[in-house]
């Protein structure tokens, strides 16, 4: 499970998402829209509401980003 | 004679207010009924760690959330150990005689519980932990410091820990609205969002079993503390539990190298999670394998139930009803057999 990113330039992001969910399995497309915003470390779908015939999903996660500066302490 | 055991997932999210397993290890009682029921329990820290308390049980598989994540998606299997030697992080931010509080933590499960504890590291720096709620009103939280968490940890392993239960400093708000609610056993456990960031960080990187324990200054005495809070009011830290569970947490080895006696993710037979929280990343790969899920009433902060995600659940209104459906299905029973009225088929 180790990880090729960086430990100096390593950062948390918090990230709260909406998403129109497609017919199938949600993992996928919920990694699909998180990965835009770093490496998922931690989420879950937090609120699930129909709209139209379409499903919302309100995401919240933590994802990991690197830094373009290694991040001093 | 009784069935061969089923490998049975149990799930309670933590940082969601659930009313059951919200609080100080309030889901042990939970844990221990569901390992009878199925002989084989997988489980994470929020379950098992009652701060104080503890309770040890060759049963329960103590997976720490990011690795349960990656075995309930079937990319890490679990190999049991009879014990390992477990290295404490300490936060540079914790102040001088709460370390040692901790130090003497280890020093007593080393001497009156045989535990193989330590070395002991401090980090370089504060590792300035946050708290946030999200807009669901659960907790999550943050880290200015990831890289100097990962390199204590890393330098813990290079001096041969096999697991680390890291400790860090958490603000202190006494007089907050929030504790208040918690210590009378309402509200969101304000600190479990960013332990779990915490301990998901350092699992990833480093693949071992990890665990996390708050540091926090004792609070005063309050007669009305509600019981399921209580444990963390005992004692001076809340690393007691974690040493213990971390003494016997399993390997985490990739799936494709499992051995004949690993506890592979395709023996799983069952999960047990929150009937209002099925939209975590573990309970929903699970789902999405086709595992069956028993969806327990757990009131809790949010309503992501399986109507919502389009899951099939078998829905158990108690605790004592889910060990039911743990044993109907560890035997091989149709639970609709023990259902009242009985359809016919033509």
């Amino acid at each position: 499970m180790a990880v090729a990113m960086d430990a100096n330039r390593l950062h948390l992001k918090g990230l709260e998402l909406q998403l129109t969910a497609t017919a199938g399995a949600l993992s996928p497309q919920v990694l699909g829209a998180l990965a835009r915003h770093g490496t998922p470390l931690r989420w879950a779908i937090t609120a699930c509401c129909r709209q139209g015939g379409q499903r919302l999903l309100s995401v919240e996660a933590v994802v990991l980003a690197e830094s373009s500066q290694a991040m001093q302490p | 004679m009784s069935a061969a055991p089923l490998p049975t997932l149990l799930v309670v999210p933590s940082g969601i207010g659930c009313e059951r397993g919200g609080y100080a290890g309030d889901a042990l009682p939970l844990a221990r009924l569901l390992a009878g029921a199925s002989g084989c329990l997988v489980t994470h820290p929020n379950v098992m760690n009652a701060a104080s308390l503890y309770w040890s049980d060759q049963r329960i598989h103590y997976v720490e959330g990011y690795a349960l994540d990656r075995f309930c998606a079937a990319e890490l299997a679990l190999r049991p150990r009879r014990g390992r030697r477990v290295g404490v992080l300490l936060d540079a931010g914790i102040e001088a005689q709460l370390q040692w509080r901790h130090r003497q933590v280890a020093d007593a499960a080393r001497a009156s519980l045989g535990l193989e504890v330590g070395p002991v590291v401090t980090t370089d720096v504060p590792l300035g932990v946050s708290l946030r709620l999200g807009e669901s009103g659960i907790s999550w939280g943050g880290l200015e410091q990831p890289g100097t968490l990962l390199r204590a940890g890393e330098s813990l392993v290079q001096a041969g820990a096999e697991a680390i239960a890291v400790v860090t400093r958490f603000p202190d708000d006494p007089d907050s609205a929030s504790l208040a609610a918690y210590r009378a056993g309402g509200g969101v456990d304000a600190l479990a969002g960013a332990e779990a960031v915490i301990s998901h960080l350092l699992v990833r990187r480093l693949g071992i079993p990890c665990a996390h324990s708050p540091a926090l200054a004792p609070l005063p005495l309050r007669e009305d503390l509600d019981p399921r809070a209580a444990a963390e009011e005992l004692g001076f830290t809340f690393l007691s539990c974690v040493l213990v569970g971390l003494s016997r947490a399993p390997d985490l080895i990739p799936a494709a190298e499992a051995r004949a006696t690993d506890l592979h993710p395709d023996a799983l037979g069952a999960v047990v999670s929150v009937a209002d929280a099925l939209g975590g990343a573990g309970v929903l790969a699970c789902a999405e394998r086709g595992l069956p899920v028993i969806a327990l009433r757990n009131p809790c902060a949010l309503q992501v139930n399986a109507a919502a995600l389009d899951l099939e659940v078998m829905p158990a209104d108690s605790a004592l009803e889910a060990a039911g459906l743990v044993t109907a299905l560890r035997e091989g029973l149709s639970p609709s057999a023990l259902r009242h009225p009985s359809r016919r088929l033509g």
